[in-house]
C-alpha cells in the first residue's frame, strides 16, 4: 500500500550530512543489531536526540558519500519510513528507496521547517506543510517505479512478487 | 539529434533509443561488490532464491576494504563471500590483489560496457569510456541474479578543458578545482563528459583520477571518449580485443556546456570537512601534519607513486610524520617493484603496505588519532572518514603529499620540482 501521508515533529539536520557521520564504516555488518546501533554514530549522536515519530528535515545533498547499504538499512531498522530533504544523494536515495523509506524532496525545507514543529508531508497533494505555522512546500512527485517499489515496502519484496509472476520486464 | 556518450551506451544496453530523463532497463556487462557491501548483496541473493548468477565470469568479489581483516567479524564476512564464490562461479579477487576499481580498469572493463559496482567509486570505469556508476547491494545483487538493472538515463554536462597542465599540476588537480567550482552536489543525478585538449592528452591513470572523483559532485557517470589512449592502455595489459573507438556524437544535446583551461592551474587541496573546499595549496596555511597517505582508487596507480618516488628520491620523510604507501592493485606493487619506485618511497621512510584501500576507510590500517592531521591523495576527507571523525584530512595530489612528507607541513610541490 502506498502511503498516503507522514506527520512528526521536524528534526533539523544540516548540508552536505554524509554516510561517514550517518553510519561510520565501523558498523559494516549483517547483524540487524550491530547495524541499528550504528546509525548517527559517526560523529554527533543525533539519533539519540529523536523523539519516535520526529521526521528528519535534511539539507542539501543528504546522504552523500559511500554506497554501503547498512546506512540505508540502519534507518530501517530504527523504523524511520520518511525523510524530507532539499536534495538527495544519488546512491543514497536509491539504497533507502529499496528499503522501502519514502524520500521527499522538498526544496526550501531547509529554511522553512522549525526544529521540534509539527509537519505533515501529503503526498496527495504533493506538498509538505506546517498546519501550526501556516505555510505549505511543494514537494517532487515520486516516479512510477519508485511508488511501485514502495507500494510493496522495498525492493526485494516488489522482485520477489515480479520473479513468482514469471520473468520481469527484459 | 545526436547522442551523448551516456545515451549511446545505454540505448545499445537497452535493446532501443533512450535519451536523457527516461528509464531504461539496461543489460550489464560487469557487475562486482566488496567486502563491505557483498555480504549483504549475497544474503540478498539468497533471500530471493538464486542460487547462480546470471554472468559469473562478469561477476567479481573483491576483498579490498577491510583487507587484510582486522577483526573476527569480518573475517567471516570474506569467508562467506569466498564460500559464495566457490558456489557460484563469481570471480574472487582475494585480500592482496587489489581495489575493486582499480583491478577492474586493467582487467575487466571495455569501451562501451554497462558496469555496475556496490561502491560509489564505482564510476571510475568511465575513464575507459564504460556507463559505469556505484548501486547499494540490494541494486547489485538483483544486477548480479538478472543480468540487467534499471537505470534513469542521466543528462549530461560537457566539461571542455582546454591548455596544457603547468609543471607540479595534475589530473587530481583539476579534479578538485572542478569539484570546488560546481560544489558536491552541483552535479547530482548527471553524467559528464570530459573532453577537450587537456583531457585528450591525459594517460589513462589520470583520467581515472578523474573519473574516480565524479561522484564526490554528486554526478552519476563522469566519462572520456575512448581514443588512442584508451587503445594503447588495452594494449598495455594484454587486452587489444577489448578496445572500439567511441564518442560522443558532435550534436549530442548537453544540458550544460562547462569550459575550462588547466594552463593556469595551481596545486590544489580540498580542506576539512568538505571535498568541495577546494583552495590553492599556496593559500593553505601551512598545518604540521601527522601522517601522508598516497594510494586508494584516486591515485594509487604507478604513475602517481612514480611522481611520488621522483620528489622524494634521496630525501627523508619529516620526523613525526608518517607516510603509508599503498598501492592500488598487486599490478601496480610489481610494477612499481620492478622499476624501483617501492624502493625509493621505502628509502625515503614510506611504510609500504599491502595492496587495497588501505587507510582511506579508517577501517583497518592507518586510523587517525584525535587532533591528527592527514594529507591523503583518496577522494574524501569528510568527518569520520579515516575512522576519526575528530582527525583533519586534506585532499590532495601524490606530488603535494610527497613535498608535504618531506618538509612535515602542507607544502607546495613545485618547491620540489
Amino acid at each position: 500500500m502506498l502511503e498516503k501521508s507522514f506527520t512528526g515533529n521536524a528534526f533539523l539536520l544540516g548540508d552536505h550530512v554524509n554516510t561517514d557521520i550517518l553510519h561510520p564504516p565501523d558498523y559494516f555488518s549483517l547483524k540487524k543489531d550491530r547495524i541499528a546501533s550504528g546509525l548517527s554514530k559517526g560523529a554527533e549522536d543525533f539519533f539519540s536526540r529523536m523523539a519516535k515519530d520526529d521526521i528528519i528535515v535534511a539539507g542539501r545533498n543528504f546522504g552523500c558519500g559511500s554506497s554501503r547499504e547498512s546506512s540505508a538499512r540502519s534507518f530501517a531498522y530504527n523504523g524511520i519510513r520518511a525523510i524530507v530533504a532539499e536534495s538527495f544523494a544519488r546512491i543514497f536515495f536509491r539504497n533507502l528507496t529499496n528499503q522501502g523509506i519514502y524520500l521527499i524532496t522538498c526544496p526550501g525545507i531547509a529554511k522553512k521547517a522549525v526544529q521540534g514543529e509539527p509537519l505533515v508531508i501529503d503526498l496527495e497533494k504533493l506538498e509538505v506543510r506546517s498546519t501550526h505555522q501556516g505555510w505549505a512546500l511543494p514537494c517532487s512527485p515520486l516516479p512510477e517505479y519508485i511508488k511501485c517499489v514502495l507500494k510493496k515496502g522495498g525492493l526485494l519484496k516488489f522482485l520477489e512478487e515480479e520473479i513468482k509472476n514469471g520473468p520481469s520486464s527484459k | 539529434m545526436g547522442k551523448t556518450l551516456s545515451e549511446k551506451i545505454l540505448s545499445a544496453h537497452a535493446g532501443h533509443d533512450v535519451r536523457a530523463g527516461e528509464f531504461a532497463v539496461a543489460c550489464v556487462d560487469l557487475v562486482y561488490v566488496q567486502d563491505g557491501t557483498g555480504p549483504l548483496t549475497v544474503r540478498q541473493l539468497e533471500k530471493l532464491g538464486f542460487k547462480t548468477v546470471s554472468s559469473p565470469q562478469r561477476s567479481i568479489v573483491f576483498i579490498d576494504h577491510a583487507s587484510p581483516s582486522p577483526r573476527q567479524e569480518l573475517s567471516n564476512d570474506h569467508r562467506l563471500l569466498r564460500e559464495f564464490c566457490r558456489r557460484t562461479g563469481a570471480i574472487l579477487s582475494d585480500t592482496g590483489n587489489g581495489i575493486s576499481h582499480n583491478v577492474a580498469s586493467e582487467d575487466y572493463i571495455n569501451p562501451g560496457e554497462v558496469v555496475v559496482g556496490a561502491d560509489s567509486h564505482t564510476c571510475t570505469g568511465g575513464a575507459l569510456c564504460a556507463f559505469a556508476t556505484g548501486m547499494g547491494s540490494t541494486d547489485i545483487a538483483v544486477a548480479m541474479a538478472l543480468g540487467h538493472t534499471w537505470l534513469r538515463v542521466p543528462e549530461t554536462w560537457k566539461i571542455a578543458v582546454a591548455g596544457t597542465f603547468p609543471k607540479g599540476v595534475y589530473a587530481k588537480d583539476f579534479m578538485l578545482h572542478f569539484i570546488g567550482t560546481v560544489s558536491a552536489d552541483g552535479a547530482t543525478y548527471k553524467a559528464l563528459e570530459f573532453t577537450g585538449p587537456a583531457m585528450e592528452s591525459l594517460p589513462m591513470s589520470g583520467r581515472l583520477t578523474i573519473s574516480n572523483m565524479a561522484v564526490e559532485s554528486g554526478a552519476k557517470a563522469g566519462l572520456f571518449n575512448s581514443d588512442s589512449v584508451t587503445k594503447a592502455f588495452l594494449e598495455s595489459l594484454g587486452r587489444p580485443a577489448g578496445y572500439r573507438p567511441l564518442q560522443a556524437d558532435p550534436d549530442a544535446a548537453y544540458e550544460k556546456i562547462m569550459n575550462f583551461d588547466v594552463s593556469t592551474l595551481e596545486p590544489m587541496v580540498a580542506c576539512p570537512h568538505f571535498v568541495d573546499n577546494v583552495h590553492p595549496v599556496g593559500t593553505v596555511e601551512p598545518l604540521a601534519v601527522n601522517q601522508v597517505f598516497i594510494g586508494t582508487s584516486t591515485n594509487g596507480r604507478l604513475d602517481d607513486f612514480r611522481v611520488a618516488a621522483a620528489i622524494l628520491k634521496g630525501k627523508k620523510v619529516a620526523p613525526g610524520v608518517r607516510l603509508l604507501v599503498t598501492p592500488g592493485s598487486r599490478r601496480t606493487l610489481l610494477d612499481g617493484l620492478a622499476d624501483g619506485t617501492i624502493q625509493t618511497l621505502a628509502e625515503a621512510g614510506g611504510i609500504i603496505t599491502g595492496p587495497g584501500c588501505g587507510a582511506c576507510v579508517g577501517v583497518h590500517e592507518g586510523v587517525l588519532g584525535d587532533g591528527e592531521v592527514c594529507v591523503a591523495t583518496q577522494n574524501r576527507n569528510f568527518k569520520g572518514r579515516m575512522g576519526n571523525p575528530n582527525a583533519f584530512i586534506y585532499l590532495a595530489s601524490p606530488a603535494t603529499a610527497a613535498a608535504t612528507a618531506i618538509t612535515g607541513r602542507i607544502t607546495d610541490p613545485r618547491e620540489f620540482l
